[in-house]
């Protein structure tokens, strides 16, 4: 496969840019989270909720709101029919009463006798307000009156009006309505007797008596009840200022209607606007045979308060739902998105390295499960790291041993080096000046003796005794002189022959030997070296003997001398202190061994004036010394170290702190190695 | 929102369900006044408990919502102006008058007044513009007093065997007193009936009258009644009994009184009727808007002791058409 790029290709110029920088723009910042899980599942939570009870509240309020008005107009119709049925019966009443008066023909019973019924009649019904008897021609016979006198046979010929020719063809007449002094509604009503001679009763009924039975018709709190006669004016109100005030009603939409349709309303106008401009719910019914219409009508407000208050009601439910569903919503992102946090910033933490994280969700559900396991996997992934560490420093520590063993041998080989070469230079120059120091000792010895035997010459020869004197003396000064050399020579000689011990061989067996013995018999053989050349001389001698230190396999001699060597430079240091020390001081010197395992450790310590650093690189040279001249050899730790290092492959390391203290640190194997036998060949 | 102040809203928010409580006529005090050209109307007399409790009736209890302030002129007709003024510094919101006088004195002063009865004809004595319409502070009911007279003329002939003169007694001195004597002369006039007039000024007159009487005597009495009748009316009384004078009154309770008999206006109705005035009234209705109402019933009443006492004979056909009779 083989991908080429056409960079200069002139149709993708200036696209791939605007490419690359969308890219660059899109990806600029990491994929940020747009909208929190949280609010998420709320808004989720709320909508369903919401949605699903507003459904239900709407359809509610639909279907109450139809069933509420339906119940309404259906019991408005009712209670329509009942009024205009109590109107009916207050009419039939007076047509009832009005009866009796036709009962008999004009030729039995006097007029008087008429008179007086009539008038009780007026008496009884408080609504006839006039009653006028017709006989059977027309002519009005009687005329009562509650307000004007009484006439009899006043002879007004009535035989064409109607309210004579209708009621004798009808039986009974309702004329129309009328208004007295265009106040009182009044109507006529008449009544022809069963009997043809019995003539017609014609009574005025004042219809403000129906304020009676209207006022009493209950309409729900505020409603009322109403007659509106064929002409639209009012005829009866419980407000009985709107009657006497002669209200024309035929202005209202719902009377208008009404009487189109022969009194009753057609359902479409069910609202309507009453007189006195508020918005009402109305029915109407014809009230027969009168051709009036009863209307009933209940404020809007008063209709629909229950409907309102269910509204209300459901609006408060609503909220109050609504709240608990964003309670609930809260309630139940919480639940779900806490854990999901925890869990991402337990994953985020465990991605940043903190593999310790534990994340705790006691949900008891899946999101515990996912925890656990997220948990489960950062334990792994720490022990993993835990393991990989430990190897590492494993490793590390490995690598350094070998790298200060590495070192180690290093140094010693360039010291061994470098101390073998010396050692063999000395061994040379010990060799070369060996031959002629013995010329020169031997040759003194023999010189003195040649001095004894010239003084006995000379005892013999005859010398003044001046001369004798002056022999003796002479004598006795090179005598002296040569003594002198002997001495001298003799110290050199046993330079030389240290010198020489570099070069010899291994002196002795090395044998496995109680490494605490040589050390107790180094420390007392020092010291008592020591106590005989100065008796003056005083340490104190501490002893920390390891029992398990036991056998190690050495050369003893050898070891006997290094540590003797070691002893003393203590003992000279120390006392070297105590002579610029303080009163109180008192020098020590103490010997420790302790066993290493495969190895033993030595250390002899002392308090005395220390080791300058400059010293101490230097102080396992042949020949270096800071003792007086003709007090060291400078050998002394030259050979301790070719006999530990070179001999029995230990180690010899010095810790110091110039005033304080010099703690020389020997190691020896237990059992030598077979190469190191042979160690410190010259 | 901390859970606390939620909480709070929530219980707040169901407690705050509107309490729509109606206006109600307990909310505050009512002042009513009487005003009356005789003794006051104030609650404890027949006239004034018939009113009281049409009022108690629409909510207006005495005592309670309820202030009645009385006024009654004691028959001095010219102390009525300083008497409504008297009501007017008291604050009496609507006023309940009763006759022409009080009435005229009433719709100067320019309260809100409903007239209990006894105005005559309030258009034709320009109370008001119309029935319909009054137009200005007065409503109430219009007795039709006038309009009566025929029906008392006849009620009078059947007490009495023929009626060629009537006398006619009234307060010459009232202009709606005198208008009703006019009309009521002048139906008696049309009925064939002689009228002898006998218009008094004041008590002292009454004497003139009854001399007039003694000296002329008619076949019945016919007095309109008014401040300064009433308040005369025992005299009265007694003179037509002595004389064994049938005589005819306007109103029930001045056969109450130990009048003969009565045919007017049902007071008991009229008082019912003012009460829903004066409701209407208070409850911000302006008089002017407020139709006059006419009475439905018209009541014959009867005193048979007086009829006893003055040694006439009451017909059985007017007992039995008779609404109340004393006995």
């Amino acid at each position: 496969m083989s991908i080429s790029v056409h960079p200069d290709t002139p149709q993708a110029g200036p696209l791939p840019n605007a490419a690359t920088e969308a890219a660059v723009s899109g990806a600029a910042g990491e994929p940020r989270v747009r909208t929190r899980l949280f609010t998420k599942y709320v808004a989720l939570f709320v909508a369903v909720v919401a949605i699903a009870l507003l459904a239900n509240g709407l359809f509610e309020v639909l279907f109450y709101y139809r069933e509420h008005k339906a119940a309404l107009i259906r019991v408005q119709h009712e209670q329509a029919e009942a009024a205009a049925a109590k109107i009916s019966q207050f009419v039939k009443e007076i047509e009832s009463q009005l009866g009796w008066t036709t009962q008999l023909p004009w030729s039995a019973g006097s007029i008087e006798q008429r008179r007086f019924d009539a008038l009780r009649l007026l008496r009884q019904v408080p609504a006839i307000t006039e009653l006028a008897q017709v006989d059977a021609t027309g002519k009005e016979r009687l005329r009562v009156s509650r307000l004007a006198m009484d006439t009899i046979d006043s002879g007004i010929d009535l035989s064409s009006d109607p309210k004579f020719t209708e009621a004798v063809a009808h039986k009974v007449y309702y004329g129309p309505v009328y208004f007295r002094r265009e106040s009182e509604p009044y109507m006529t009503l008449a009544l022809a007797g069963a009997r043809k001679d019995a003539g017609v009763s014609i009574a005025e009924v004042n219809l403000k008596l129906i304020w009676d039975v209207v006022s009493q018709i209950k309409v729900g709190e505020h409603g009322h009840a109403y007659v509106v006669g064929p002409e639209g004016r009012l005829i009866a109100h419980p407000d009985i200022s709107l009657v006497l005030r002669n209200t024309d009603m035929s202005g209202l939409a719902q009377v208008r209607a009404a009487q189109a349709s022969g009194g009753v309303m057609p359902d479409a106008l069910q609202e309507a606007t009453n007189i006195e401009g508020q918005k009402v719910l109305t029915a109407s019914a014809p009230i027969t045979p009168l051709g009036w219409t009863m209307f009933v009508e209940l404020p809007v407000e008063e209709a629909y308060a229950a409907l309102y208050a269910s509204l209300e009601r459901l609006a408060l439910v609503l909220l109050v739902a609504s709240i608990f569903a964003v309670l609930a919503g809260i309630f139940l992102a919480r639940r779900m998105v806490g854990p999901i946090q925890a869990l991402r910033s337990g994953a985020e933490r465990i991605g940043g390295g903190d593999f310790s994280q534990r994340i705790s969700i006691k949900t008891g559900d899946e999101l515990e499960g996912l925890a656990h396991q997220f948990n489960d996997m950062g334990a792994r992934l720490q022990e993993s790291y835990a393991d990989l560490e430990n190897k590492v420093e494993q490793r590390t520590a490995e690598l350094r041993q070998s790298l200060n063993d590495l070192r180690a041998a290093q140094d010693r080989l360039i010291q061994t080096e470098k101390l073998a070469s010396l050692g063999q230079l000395t061994a040379g120059i010990a060799h070369e000046i060996k031959n002629p120091l013995n010329f020169v000792n031997n040759f003194s010895s023999v010189s003195t003796e040649l001095i004894d035997e010239l003084n006995e010459v000379l005892q013999t020869a005859a010398l003044d005794g001046k001369t004798k004197e002056e022999i003796d003396e002479l004598t006795a000064m090179l005598k002296s002189n040569l003594e002198k050399v002997v001495q001298h020579g003799k110290r050199a000689d046993s330079i030389v022959r240290n010198m020489l011990l570099h070069s010899r061989e291994g002196s002795g067996e090395h044998r496995p030997t109680d490494i605490n013995a040589i050390v107790e018999e180094s420390l007392n053989l020092a010291y008592h070296g020591a106590r005989a050349e100065r008796p003056a001389f005083n340490v104190t001698l501490k002893r920390d003997f390891d029992p398990a230190a036991g056998l190690i396999d050495i050369y003893p001699q050898e070891i006997t001398r290094v540590f003797l060597n070691l002893i003393s430079n203590g003992f000279y240091a120390a006392t070297k202190h105590k002579e610029s020390a303080a009163a109180g001081f008192e020098p020590t010197l103490s010997a420790t061994t302790r066993t290493l395992g495969s190895k033993v450790e030595i250390r002899i310590r002392d308090n005395g004036i220390g080791i300058p650093p400059e010293v101490k690189e230097k102080m396992f040279n042949p020949f270096f010394t800071t003792k007086p001249a003709g007090e060291g050899t400078g050998l002394g730790l030259s050979m301790s170290h070719d006999i530990v290092v070179k001999q029995h492959g230990g180690t010899i390391d010095v810790s110091t702190e110039p005033g304080v203290f010099t703690e020389f640190i020997i190691t020896l194997p237990r059992v030598m190695a077979a190469g190191d036998t042979t160690g410190g060949k010259p | 929102m901390k859970r606390r102040d939620f909480l709070a809203l929530l219980g707040g928010a169901a407690l705050a369900t509107p309490n729509i409580a109606s206006a109600d006529t307990a909310d505050r005090v009512y002042r009513l006044g009487t005003i009356q050209p005789v003794v006051p109307l104030n609650g404890t007399d027949q006239l004034g408990k018939m009113l009281v409790d049409a009022l108690a009736q629409r909510g207006y209890v005495l005592g309670k919502n309820l202030v009645l302030e009385a006024r009654g002129a004691r028959g001095d007709v010219e102390k009525l102006p300083a008497l409504i003024d008297e009501l007017k510094a008291v604050g009496a919101e609507v006023l309940v008058s009763f006759g022409y006088a009080a009435t005229v004195a009433a719709k100067s002063a320019g309260i809100p007044t409903v007239v209990g009865w006894g105005v005559g004809d309030p258009v034709e004595t320009h109370l008001i513009e119309s029935l319909t319409h009054p137009g200005g502070n007065i409503t109430g009911i219009s007795d039709v007093a006038a309009e009566l007279t025929t029906k008392r003329l006849q009620l009078l002939e059947e007490i009495t065997p023929r009626l060629d003169k009537v006398a006619m007694l009234w307060n010459e001195h009232d202009l709606g007193m005198t208008l009703r004597y006019e009309a009521s002369a002048k139906v008696a006039r049309d009925t064939g009936i002689t009228v002898q007039a006998l218009g008094v000024r004041k008590s002292g007159d009454l004497d003139q009258a009854f001399a007039a009487m003694t000296a002329d005597p008619p076949d019945a009495m016919l007095m309109v009644a008014d401040a300064l009748t009433i308040s005369n009316s025992q005299r009265i009384f007694e003179f037509a009994s002595s004389r064994r004078l049938p005589a005819i009154y306007e109103y029930d309770f001045l056969v109450r009184d130990g009048g003969l008999m009565s045919y007017g206006a049902d007071v008991g109705e009229s008082l019912v009727r003012a009460a829903a005035f004066v409701d209407r009234i208070f409850r911000g209705a302006k008089p002017a808007d407020l139709p006059f109402e006419r009475p439905v019933r018209y009541p014959l009443a009867v005193n048979l002791k007086a009829a006893r006492k003055a040694g006439l004979d009451v017909p059985p056909t007017l007992l039995a058409l008779a609404d109340e009779v004393i006995e």
